[in-house]
């Protein structure tokens, strides 16, 4: 009986905590703990206002072999079979799951730029920022595995360009209610690298 | 209210444990044709490449064989609460190995599979299987479950009622508008009309501050979990993410008790194990 209690006191003490940290708003606090117990469920579900494609042009010797937008080349994989979904899904994130946070940074450093007389400093956070780092990596990874699927294409230099395109609302077209939409429809990255 | 948190939830535990079984395997199956470009650090930047997990990286078909060979002894209910252990271990190592893409449902479960290493799920669709477990930590693990199940609902309302995006109803569009092929869906009519579009918003923060005391109180139980699992079916149609909807879902079960289960199930089919 007296480990009963015990276990029932154990039980209400961890779900105290739990529940006391998960409505917490203290970033730093949640982050040394998630691994732990579950905290920090915030599906915010939008967690972008904006798309992007990403478009591949392969060179071989100078001479351009190919123009590929990466949305259409997913489109295809998962319209392959379901079977494939996953693989597909993996790709998707893979290579292009974290442009939002290229962007992000994008829109920061024009931010502070514009508003705070901060030199726009996003070229150096690409090469600086180990988060972009490995985005950047990932963007150059997937023409290499796009020439393995694809051995008759020959190249030896990919040049990338990143899209963004705000969300317009259709109830509400001149929504401009955040930066991104200032910033609009446009290529706001290029990479050029050899194989 | 006392008799929610007080009733017996023995029945559902066996299914959970097959279902979770069959999702986690067909997913890890669906993962094989991913391996070469996976598990290649050329191909995968954010592949681990050292300690521990660099370790585990560089032999991925022992890796996936081996939690597959796992999640059938688990599925068939061998090796009980040890095996349970080892799913829970071999889910934590495929977290660490795919961080870029994992889904909400991923780490739910973590926890969750936590929990159910200390629930009984043996006394059917069992090898061996137990006599109706009656143990008082098996109870504590089970509520430990609803408890987590109940803490997503309370955080997700809490968090967007706070949020601007979900204060002015715009939210439901962001996040449909996120999937590619979304101007072709069925859905795409409905969403860019602005009453369908921001009462949906409204009503999913409504669903999700419910959730909680209308599972508890009786009455409301089960249109409840049937409005939130229609919700989750809708989901699994747009967005495709059939494994964290499923996921999802399948907690649902242990809300309700085995007096609800008994009364779900028309006499004439209950088997052997809701008899008892």
């Amino acid at each position: 009986m007296k480990s009963k209690k015990l276990w029932i006191s154990l039980f209400l003490l961890y779900w105290f905590i739990v529940y006391g940290l998960s409505f917490l708003n203290n970033e730093y606090l949640n982050s040394q703990v998630v691994e732990l117990i579950p905290t920090r469920y915030r599906m915010f579900a939008p967690v972008t206002k904006t798309n992007f494609d990403v478009e591949y042009v392969f060179y071989h010797k100078g001479n351009e072999q190919k123009k590929m937008m990466f949305s259409e080349y997913i489109r295809e994989e998962y319209d392959k079979s379901i079977l494939l979904n996953k693989t597909s899904f993996i790709k998707d994130k893979l290579y292009q799951g974290n442009i939002k946070v290229l962007d992000f940074n994008f829109q920061e450093a024009l931010y502070n730029e514009k508003y705070q007389n901060i030199p726009n400093d996003f070229e150096q956070r690409v090469q600086e920022n180990p988060l972009l780092i490995y985005t950047l990596r990932s963007l150059t990874n997937f023409p290499k595995l796009y020439l393995k699927e694809n051995p008759n294409l020959k190249s030896d230099s990919i040049k990338l360009s990143v899209y963004r395109a705000p969300m317009v609302i259709p109830f509400d077209t001149n929504y401009d209610d955040d930066y991104t939409y200032k910033i609009g429809a446009k290529y706001f990255f290029t990479y050029h690298f050899k194989l | 209210m006392l008799e929610f948190w007080k009733a017996e939830r023995t029945l559902y535990a066996p299914f959970f444990r097959v279902a979770i079984g069959l999702i986690l395997l067909f997913d890890l199956v669906s993962t094989f044709p991913a391996i070469e470009f996976l598990f290649d650090s050329e191909l995968n930047s954010f592949l681990p490449l050292k300690g521990k997990m660099g370790f585990v990286a560089q032999y991925p078909y022992l890796l996936l064989s081996a939690y597959a060979v796992v999640l059938i002894l688990f599925i068939g209910g061998i090796g009980k609460h040890f095996t349970t252990f080892l799913v829970f271990i071999f889910h934590l190592i495929l977290v660490q190995l795919s961080l870029p893409f994992i889904t909400w449902g991923d780490k739910i479960l973590k926890f969750t599979l936590l929990y159910f290493i200390f629930v009984n799920s043996f006394h059917y669709w069992s090898w061996k299987p137990n006599k109706i477990p009656k143990g008082f930590i098996s109870k504590l693990a089970v509520l430990s479950i609803i408890l987590h199940l109940f803490m997503i609902y309370l955080n997700n309302a809490f968090y967007k009622t706070m949020d601007l995006d979900w204060q002015k109803g715009y939210a439901v569009f962001y996040s449909f508008a996120q999937y590619s092929n979304f101007k072709n869906s069925v859905f795409y009519p409905l969403i860019s009309q602005e009453f369908f579009s921001k009462g949906l918003s409204y009503f999913t923060i409504l669903l999700q501050i419910s959730f909680v005391p209308l599972a508890i109180w009786k009455r409301t139980r089960y249109y409840i979990l049937f409005l939130s699992a229609l919700v989750h079916i809708v989901m699994i149609v747009q967005f495709g993410l059939w494994k964290f909807e499923l996921i999802v879902l399948l907690h649902y079960g242990f809300v309700l008790t085995d007096r609800d289960w008994k009364q779900i199930l028309p006499e004439r089919y209950h088997p052997k194990f809701l008899k008892t």
